[in-house]
């Protein structure tokens, strides 16, 4: 089994998880920004959020998707740069 | 807007000594999502890092593969086109040489577009029979699917067997479920038949593809219009 093979199921728990946050509404996400302030740690939060804001219409037209997305990115980075939701293009 | 200050990381990151190629895979995907022009050659630099740093891993050759499959469509003449088909289809071959038993069928899609594409009629042909062979065992079947048939439809279609490419345009419809994503079907096959003046046909293909790729109903609509007022849609190009 390759490492490409290991890490299936992972990208499928993060692909599902970032096309449903293409789906959330701004109040939604707001409330998820909530979330994380308080649970910094809760990864399912995270990964709808990064969905949310990587929705391109909104990664383009609004320059706040953009901060807020690289904020996530980055954290992700900074903690587990081998994370499955730093792997899929949404 | 952060997008550099996450890149300085990555960079960070890929200058260390022991490197997972989950790193270098997850770093690929950044830089490929900000497409500047630096950006995209740092993506292909992580794809050489992770031939250099895994050459027994497939990962890297099937992305390098990828990458020139899809740049050599852009290039200025039909000899560079093909000279990058086939440089792309040997990269393919690499990764599938180190694909293990469960991964063997992995790339049959890349596999069998870009042996098409680099002039391997034999292996293209067995590439997309194999798909076909392999469905189920897909994630997204009805790609599977469609991408088989139009792979065959075109190899009938360049031998001059009409009828033959005709049937496999028909069956790439028949056998789709559903189309998730808004890119949809690669409609180069309709496109080639549209040019050959079968614009029936290749109106009913597309009232096909409709019922199945709700993200794209706008744009079939727009081909449909256009063809019902005497008028030569684009299928493959537009955006």
């Amino acid at each position: 089994m390759t490492l490409y093979e290991h890490s299936f199921d992972a990208n499928e728990g993060a692909r599902a998880l970032l096309n449903k946050g293409r789906l959330l509404h701004a109040v939604a996400a707001g409330q998820l920004e909530e979330t994380l302030l308080r649970q910094p740690d809760e990864m399912q939060c995270r990964g709808l959020l990064i969905g949310y804001y990587r929705r391109g219409e909104l990664a383009l037209a609004d320059a706040n998707h953009a901060v807020r997305l690289n904020k996530h990115l980055g954290w992700l980075i900074d903690r587990d740069p081998e994370h499955a939701l730093l792997r899929m293009p949404v | 807007m952060g997008g550099q200050v996450n890149a300085a990381k990555w960079d960070t990151l890929l200058a260390m000594e022991s490197l997972p190629l989950r790193v270098i895979q997850n770093a690929a995907f950044f830089f490929l999502l900000f497409e500047h022009a630096s950006d995209a050659l740092k993506c292909e630099a992580c794809f050489d890092l992770a031939i250099e740093k895994y050459p027994d891993e497939p990962w890297g050759y099937a992305k390098r593969g990828r990458l020139m499959r899809v740049d050599g469509r852009y290039a200025k003449t039909k000899a560079d086109r093909q000279e990058m088909a086939r440089g792309a289809y040997e990269w393919l071959l690499k990764a599938q040489e180190r694909e293990g038993d469960e991964g063997k069928d992995r790339l049959l899609d890349e596999l069998a577009v870009g042996a098409y594409e680099a002039g391997e009629m034999d292996a293209a042909r067995l590439f997309a029979q194999r798909m076909l062979e392999n469905v189920v065992d897909y994630w997204e079947p009805s790609i599977w699917i469609y991408e088989a048939h139009r792979i065959l439809g075109h190899l009938a279609f360049d031998r001059g067997d009409f009828l033959q490419a005709a049937d496999c345009l028909a069956l790439a419809g028949a056998g789709v479920t559903v189309f998730r994503f808004r890119r949809g079907p690669t409609l180069s096959l309709a496109q080639v038949f549209l040019e050959k003046g079968e614009r029936e046909m290749v109106a009913e293909h597309l009232r096909t593809i409709r019922k199945v790729w709700s993200p794209g109903w706008e744009k079939v609509d727009g081909w449909l219009e256009q063809l019902a007022n005497g008028q030569q849609p684009n299928l493959i190009d537009s955006k």
